[in-house]
C-alpha cells in the first residue's frame, strides 16, 4: 500500500499538482481510491488531505532536500517554505495547495512539539500580519489542525492563541482563517478536556469572545450534562452573557431536552447588549433546522424569537435576516417572520439580504404577498435587480405561477404595488429577454383584462415590450376589450409612430383576414399622422435646426452628460421613469424616431435611437409628473364605468 | 455685371405685379425725379386701362411727357407670343393705354403734354415674338411715343438710383447690406449685420426732419425690408424677415419718437407703408404655419429632441406674441394709423379668438413658461382676450382655465425638476437646465424672484378667481419672491426706449410681495399698490398695436398699468 502512496507523492512532485488527468497515472489507483488517499471525479484525480499522503510528502521531500527535524523550529519552518514555494508557480492558480500545504505544514508542528517539545511560543509571538500575512494565514491553519494534537501549556497557550486572534481578526482577509482557528481550539478542548478546562481557568476572567466561546463549545461538546451547569453559572455574569449566547448559538443540540435547557439560559440572561441579540439568530435558526429537534413548541418558539429580533435594531435585523436563508420548506413560517420587516419603512441596503430569504418559499404566492407589503410601506422604492435572484428563480421553475402573481400586482388597486409588478415586467423585459405570460391572459376575468392593458399602456408602452404580452387580447371573446384596446394601440401611433406598425408585423399573421383588418386599422392612423408630421417636417420657421439653432446646439452640447448623469442617477436613485427604461440605447443623443425608414430625426449633429414615447419629448416635466400620478391612484373606484359597462352588457 | 447689380436683377425678376412691383416701381421715379400722379394702388378696383403708373418726368432730351406706365411682373414678366396676344395680354393693354386719356386739370400743362407709353416688365421679350411686337409698335406709334423697360434696364436703373443713392454710398452700408443678404439663412445668424445696417442709415439721417433726405430714408427702409422679405421668402423661411423687419420697424419708430415726429402726417404715412411690408410678411408667415400650429402639439418639433423640453415652450410664447400682434394690426390693415369699424372689430376678433384658443389648446407649450418673460406672452393672451368690447363667456372661462393650467405647469415643472421660471435669457434657461434638478431647500433669504408668479396670482384676484389662488398659493409660498417692475417714467423717455432696447435700469422693483390669508385680503393688497401710467404718443398717433411688438421683440415685461387699472 505504501508503495501506491509513494507512487503517488513522486507523481505530485513530478507534476507539481494535486489534481491531474487520470491519464497521467501509469500505477495502481484503485488501493489509493480505497483508502479514500484520492478522489475521482470523472477523468480527474483529486489527492485528499491525509495524514498518510502527508507524511509520506514530508518523508520524499525530506529525502530530496536533505532535510532533518531539529529543536531549531525556524530552520523546520525554511524547510516548509523551500517545499511550498516548489509548487508554486506564478500565474497558474493550483487547486488544493493550500490544503495539502497547511496539513504538511500541520505535520511538521506536531512533530516538532511531540519530538522536540517545541511550544511555538516565541515563533508564534514573534509572526505579525504586517510581516509576512501570507504566512500567518498558512501557520494559523496549520496550527488549528494540529492544535489538538499539541502539547502546550495552559499559559504559553493562551499567549498563542491570543495573539493569533488579535493578529487575524482585524482583517476581513483572515475572517475565515479565525473560523479555523476556533475550530481548532473547540477541537483541542474536546479532545483534551482537562487541558480545556485549565486553559478555561486562565481566559475566565479576562474572556476574549472568540476563545472562550470556542473553549466552552468543546468542554460542552465533550460532556453536555456537566457543562451546563457551568454556563448557567456563567450566564448570571454581565460579562458572560454575550460569550454564553455565543456557545448556545455553535452548540451542537442533540435533543429537545438540552434545547430546552439551553434556551432557558439564554432567557434567563439578564444583561443584554447588541452583540448579544446578533448571536441570538443563529441560535433560533439552528433549533429550527436541527433534524434531532423534534417539539413543534420549541420550534414555534424559536420562529416567534426571531419576529421578536426583527423588531430589533438593525444590526440585529440584519443578522436575523442573513440567518433566515438558511431556513427551508416552510413558507407560512418564513413569511410570517421575514414580513415583519413589511411593519415599517425598510431600508434598502437589506433587501438584497432579505431576497435570500424569499428565495426558500416553494410557492411563489410568498414572495409575491412580501413585495406587496413591501410596496405598501415603501411605496415607489423598489428595484427588481434588489430580487433578481428570487424572480428569475420563480420564473424558472414556475412560469404559470408566477405569470399570475405577476399580474395580480400589475392590475393591483394600488399604485404603489403596481409600481412594484411594472418594475418586475419591465426588469424581465429588458436586455430583449422578450418575456412572455405563462398563462393565457384571455382567461382572466373581464375587468382584469381592460386593468392589464390600462396598466401596461402607462409610464413607458413602448410597442416591442407590450404588444408581444398583450396582443392576444384581441381575439378576447369580451368585444369591449377587443374594442378598447385597439383603440389604444391607435393612441400608441401618437407616441410611438412607425414602431407600432413594424412591431405588429412581427406578431401578426397578416395571411389571416382578422389581422389584415387590424393592421389596416392601425396603417391608417399611423398614415393620417404621418401626413402632419410630414408637412410639419417641411416648414423651416418651426424648425428649432433653422429657428433655435444656436440655443439648441448648445442645449444638445450637453446633452450627453446630463443624459448619462440622469441614467446614474435612476439606476441609483430608482427614480420613477428613467430605470423602468431597461433598454434605452444611448446611440447619439435624443431624438424621437418615426418614420418607415428607420431613420432617426436629426437635429445639427446630434440624434438619437431611443425608444422614448413622443410625449417625452412633448412635456419631459409633465410626463414624469403623470408617471407619478399613475402610481398615487387608487383603482378601488377608477373602474365604475367601465363596470357599469360590463354589466348593462352582460344584462342585455 | 457686378455683384450687386446680380442681386438687385435677381431681386427685381422675382416681383410681382400687383404688390411688390408696383411698391417698389413709383420710388424708383420719384428717385429719377418724376412727378407721381397716379399710382396703380390707387385706381385699385376700376379699370387701368393700360396705365399702372401715370407720372409726369423728362426724355433724355429734356422734352417732358406725360407718361403712363404699365407694370408687367411675375406670370407675365416675359413678353411672350402668348400673354402678348391673349384676351387682356399685353397687345391690348398697350391699345388701351394709348387709346384712354387720362386727364388732370390741376396740373398746369399737364393736359397739354406729349404722352409716352412705357410698358415696364421684369424679364425680358422672347425671339419668337420680337417682330411681331416690333411690327405691332411701329404701326400704333410715332418715334418717342413708347418705350420698353426689361430687366436689364430697371437694373441699371434701381442700381444707379435707388440703390446706390440710398444703401450703397458708403462702403460700410454696401457691405452690411451684401453680408445680411449672404447670410441671411444661415445657422445661428442673430442678424446682426442687418441690424447694424438698420442703425447706420438712422445715425445717418440723424434728426432731418423733411426734405429729399428724409424722403430717401423711408424708402430705403422700405426697400431693406423688401429685399429682405423677399430673400426670405426665396430661402422658403421667414424667420429672417420676422426678426430683421421686427427690428427695423421698432428702431424707425423710436427714431421718430425720438424726433417727435409722431403726428406729422406724412411721416405716419410713410410709416403705415413700413407696417404694411411687415403686416405682409407676418401674414405669408402665419398663411404658411398655423395650419400646423393649431393640429395637436403642431407647433412641438419632431426634429427637436431632447431640446424641445425648452425649445417647445419658447417657441410656443414667441408664436403667440407675434400672432397676437399680428391680429393687433390686422384690425388696422391697411391703413393702420385708423381705428376699425365696430363691424369688422367683432367679426375680425371672433375669428381671432377661436384661433388662439384652438392654438393654446392643442399646445402643451403655451401653458409651460420657463422663464419668467413669459409673462409678456401670457399678458398678450389674457389682455387680448378679456378686450371689454369683445368680451365673450367663453374667453372668460378660458382665461381661467388658462391661468389655472399654466400655474399647475410651473409648479409641475417645480416639482419634477427644481426650478420655477427664470428670470435670465434664453442662453441662462439652457445652463440650468442641463445642470439638472437641484436638490436644495430654497435660502429664504435668497428666493428667487419672479415678476410673472405675481401677475399670475393678481389676475386670479382681479377675475375673483378662488379656487385657483387657494390651490396654488402654498405651493409657492416661502419659495419664491413675489415681485412687480416699474418703469422709471420720470427719469427716461420710457416710450422711447421701449422701442429700441432691452430695460435694465429703466425698471425698478418692488421685492417681498407676500401672498394674503385669502383672495380678497390679497385683492385688497395689491390694489394699493402702484400703477403709474402715462399717455403714450404712440397710441395718440393711432399705433398703439406696436407697442406689444415692442415689448416681445425686446423682451420687456409689460408696465402694470396694463393690468393694475382692471381691479374693480
Amino acid at each position: 500500500m505504501t508503495k501506491e502512496i509513494r507512487d503517488l507523492v513522486r507523481k505530485v512532485d513530478e507534476l507539481k499538482l494535486f489534481r491531474f488527468g487520470k491519464d497521467q497515472i501509469r500505477f495502481r489507483l484503485d488501493p489509493l481510491l480505497e483508502l479514500e488517499i484520492i478522489e475521482q471525479t470523472g477523468d480527474q484525480i483529486k489527492v485528499l488531505e491525509t495524514s498518510q499522503f502527508t507524511n509520506l510528502l514530508f518523508e520524499f521531500y525530506a529525502k530530496k532536500q536533505g532535510f532533518a527535524l531539529t529543536e531549531d523550529f525556524q530552520n523546520t519552518i525554511s524547510f516548509y517554505k523551500k517545499v511550498r514555494d516548489e509548487f508554486r508557480n506564478e500565474g497558474k492558480v493550483i487547486l488544493g495547495i493550500t490544503e495539502q500545504m497547511s496539513h504538511f505544514l500541520g505535520l511538521l508542528i506536531t512533530k516538532a512539539n511531540q519530538e522536540f517539545a517545541e511550544n511555538f511560543e516565541a515563533f508564534a509571538l514573534g509572526l505579525h500580519k504586517s510581516d509576512d500575512d501570507k504566512f500567518l494565514y498558512e501557520l494559523n491553519k496549520a496550527f488549528s489542525i494540529s492544535l489538538y494534537q499539541l502539547q502546550i501549556k495552559p499559559g504559553k497557550l493562551k499567549r498563542i492563541l491570543i495573539h493569533l486572534i488579535e493578529e487575524v481578526s482585524e482583517n476581513v482577509q483572515f475572517n475565515m482563517n479565525l473560523g479555523e482557528l476556533t475550530a481548532g481550539i473547540r477541537k483541542f478542548s474536546s479532545s483534551n478536556p482537562k487541558e480545556g478546562k485549565a486553559l478555561f481557568k486562565l481566559i475566565e476572567k479576562n474572556p476574549v469572545f472568540s476563545l472562550n466561546v470556542s473553549v466552552l463549545l468543546g468542554l460542552y461538546e465533550k460532556n453536555p450534562t456537566k457543562e451546563l451547569i457551568r454556563l448557567q453559572e456563567l450566564s448570571k455574569r454581565d460579562d458572560y452573557s454575550v460569550i454564553i449566547a455565543g456557545v448556545i448559538a455553535g452548540a451542537t443540540i442533540d435533543n429537545n431536552k438540552q434545547a430546552v435547557e439551553l434556551l432557558k439560559i439564554l432567557d434567563g440572561i439578564k444583561s443584554k447588549e447588541g452583540l448579544y441579540f446578533i448571536n441570538l439568530p443563529r441560535v433560533y435558526v439552528g433549533v429550527i433546522n436541527n433534524p434531532n429537534l423534534t417539539s413543534k413548541a420549541l420550534k414555534a418558539k424559536a420562529y416567534k424569537k426571531l419576529k421578536w429580533l426583527l423588531t430589533l435594531d438593525d444590526d440585529t435585523k440584519r443578522a436575523t435576516v442573513w440567518e433566515m436563508q438558511f431556513i427551508k420548506d416552510d413558507d407560512e413560517n418564513i413569511f410570517e417572520v421575514i414580513n415583519v420587516m413589511n411593519n415599517e419603512k425598510l431600508d434598502k441596503a437589506f433587501c438584497s439580504s432579505i431576497a435570500q430569504v424569499l428565495d426558500n418559499f416553494s410557492d411563489v404566492a410568498f414572495f409575491f404577498e412580501f413585495l406587496k407589503g413591501y410596496a405598501v410601506n415603501n411605496p415607489y422604492q423598489f428595484n427588481a435587480s434588489w430580487f433578481d435572484f428570487p424572480i428569475y428563480k420563480y420564473e424558472n421553475s414556475n412560469l404559470t405561477k408566477f405569470s399570475y402573481q405577476l399580474i395580480k400586482l400589475i392590475i393591483d388597486d394600488n399604485g404603489a404595488v403596481r409600481f412594484v409588478g411594472k418594475r418586475i415586467l419591465s426588469h424581465m423585459n429588458g436586455n430583449n429577454n422578450g418575456f412572455q405570460f405563462g398563462i393565457d391572459i384571455l382567461d382572466l376575468p373581464q375587468l382584469d383584462q381592460i386593468k392589464l392593458w390600462v396598466s401596461l399602456f402607462q409610464e413607458n408602452p413602448e410597442p416591442k415590450r407590450i404588444l408581444p404580452l398583450l396582443i392576444s387580447l384581441r381575439n378576447s371573446k369580451y368585444p369591449l376589450v377587443v374594442e378598447s384596446f385597439l383603440c389604444k394601440i391607435e393612441e400608441l401611433v401618437e407616441s410611438y409612430s412607425y414602431s407600432v406598425i413594424e412591431e405588429l408585423k412581427e406578431l401578426l399573421d397578416l395571411r389571416d383576414g382578422y389581422n389584415k383588418s387590424i393592421m389596416d386599422r392601425i396603417a391608417l392612423k399611423y398614415e393620417e399622422f404621418k401626413e402632419n408630421w410630414d408637412r410639419k417636417a417641411k416648414i423651416k420657421e418651426l424648425n428649432p435646426g433653422y429657428t433655435q439653432s444656436k440655443i439648441s446646439r448648445i442645449f444638445n452640447e450637453n446633452y450627453y452628460e446630463k443624459f448619462s448623469e440622469q441614467l446614474d442617477e435612476s439606476v441609483h436613485e430608482n427614480s420613477v421613469f428613467l430605470n423602468l427604461v431597461t433598454n434605452v440605447t444611448l446611440a447619439k443623443g435624443g431624438g424621437w424616431k418615426h418614420g418607415e425608414n428607420k431613420q432617426i430625426s436629426e437635429l445639427s449633429a446630434v440624434s438619437s435611437s431611443f425608444q422614448l414615447p413622443r410625449n417625452y419629448y412633448i412635456s419631459p416635466e409633465k410626463f414624469d409628473w403623470q408617471n407619478r400620478v399613475y402610481y398615487t391612484e387608487n383603482w378601488k373606484n377608477e373602474f365604475k364605468e367601465w363596470e357599469a359597462i360590463i354589466s348593462s352588457s352582460e344584462n342585455t | 455685371m457686378g455683384s450687386n447689380n446680380i442681386f438687385i436683377r435677381e431681386y427685381l425678376e422675382s416681383l410681382k405685379e400687383d404688390t411688390e412691383l408696383d411698391y417698389l416701381f413709383p420710388i424708383l421715379l420719384n428717385t429719377i425725379g418724376f412727378r407721381i400722379v397716379s399710382t396703380a394702388k390707387e385706381s385699385k378696383g376700376q379699370s387701368q386701362y393700360g396705365k399702372d403708373i401715370i407720372a409726369i418726368g423728362s426724355d433724355e432730351s429734356g422734352q417732358q411727357h406725360r407718361y403712363y406706365f404699365e407694370l408687367k411682373g411675375h406670370a407675365d414678366r416675359d413678353i411672350t407670343d402668348k400673354n402678348f396676344f391673349s384676351r387682356d395680354g399685353i397687345r391690348e393693354s398697350i391699345i388701351e393705354s394709348k387709346d384712354t386719356a387720362f386727364s388732370d386739370s390741376s396740373i398746369p400743362e399737364f393736359n397739354q403734354l406729349p404722352i409716352k407709353v412705357v410698358i415696364v416688365h421684369n424679364g425680358t421679350l422672347k425671339a419668337n415674338i420680337r417682330p411681331t411686337f416690333e411690327g405691332f409698335i411701329s404701326k400704333e406709334f410715332k418715334e418717342g411715343q413708347f418705350e420698353r423697360w426689361d430687366i436689364y434696364h430697371l437694373t441699371d436703373l434701381f442700381a444707379k438710383h435707388l440703390f446706390n443713392e440710398y444703401l450703397l454710398t458708403d462702403e460700410q452700408s454696401l457691405r452690411l447690406f451684401k453680408k445680411t443678404l449672404v447670410l441671411l439663412d444661415a445657422p445661428e445668424n442673430d442678424f446682426h449685420d442687418f441690424k447694424s445696417l438698420v442703425d447706420l442709415q438712422i445715425d445717418k439721417i440723424s434728426d432731418i426732419k423733411k426734405g429729399r433726405a428724409f424722403s430717401k430714408f423711408f424708402a430705403t427702409q422700405n426697400l431693406l425690408a423688401s429685399v429682405v422679405f423677399h430673400y426670405s421668402e426665396l430661402n422658403d423661411n421667414l424667420e429672417a424677415a420676422k426678426q430683421c423687419l421686427t427690428y427695423l420697424l421698432l428702431k424707425t419708430w423710436a427714431w421718430i419718437l425720438r424726433n417727435k415726429l409722431e403726428a406729422r402726417r406724412s411721416v405716419k404715412k410713410e410709416f403705415s407703408k413700413l407696417i404694411g411690408v411687415h403686416y405682409r410678411m407676418l401674414h405669408k408667415y402665419f398663411e404658411k404655419t398655423i395650419p400646423i400650429a393649431r393640429l395637436e402639439n403642431g407647433l412641438f418639433s419632431e426634429q427637436g429632441g431632447p431640446f424641445e423640453e425648452i425649445g417647445y415652450p419658447l417657441r410656443c410664447f414667441e408664436y403667440l406674441n407675434y400672432l397676437i400682434y399680428f391680429f393687433e394690426a390686422r384690425l388696422h390693415f391697411p391703413n393702420f394709423s385708423k381705428e376699425p369699424s365696430q363691424r369688422k372689430r367683432k367679426k375680425l376678433r371672433r375669428i381671432q379668438k377661436d384661433l388662439l384658443i384652438e392654438i393654446i389648446t392643442n399646445n402643451d407649450g403655451c401653458n409651460r413658461p420657463i422663464l419668467d418673460y413669459h409673462s409678456i406672452s401670457i399678458l398678450n393672451v389674457v389682455l387680448f382676450l378679456l378686450q371689454k368690447n369683445d368680451l365673450r363667456d367663453e374667453d372668460l372661462k378660458f382665461v381661467g382655465e388658462y391661468l389655472f393650467s399654466t400655474t399647475e405647469s410651473i409648479l409641475i415643472i417645480n416639482t419634477v425638476r427644481g426650478r420655477f421660471p427664470l428670470v435670465g435669457s434664453e442662453l441662462d434657461l439652457v445652463k440650468k437646465v442641463n445642470k439638472g434638478k437641484i436638490q436644495s431647500d430654497p435660502d429664504p433669504k435668497n428666493l428667487p424672484p419672479t415678476l410673472l408668479i405675481t401677475i399670475l396670482f393678481e389676475f386670479s384676484a382681479i377675475l375673483s378667481f378662488t379656487q385657483m389662488y387657494d390651490d396654488f398659493k402654498d405651493g409657492f409660498k416661502d419659495k419664491i419672491n413675489l415681485q412687480t417692475a416699474y418703469p422709471h417714467f420720470d427719469k427716461y423717455d420710457i416710450e422711447q426706449l421701449l422701442f429700441e432696447k432691452h430695460f435694465g435700469n429703466e425698471f425698478y422693483v418692488e421685492t417681498g410681495i407676500e401672498f394674503q390669508s385669502n383672495i380678497n385680503e390679497f385683492k385688497e393688497y395689491m390694489k394699493k399698490k402702484e400703477n403709474d401710467s402715462i399717455e403714450y404718443r404712440t397710441d395718440a398717433s393711432g399705433f398703439g398695436f406696436l407697442r406689444k411688438l415692442a415689448h416681445v421683440y425686446f423682451k420687456n415685461e409689460y408696465f402694470v398699468d396694463e393690468w393694475r387699472s382692471m381691479y374693480d
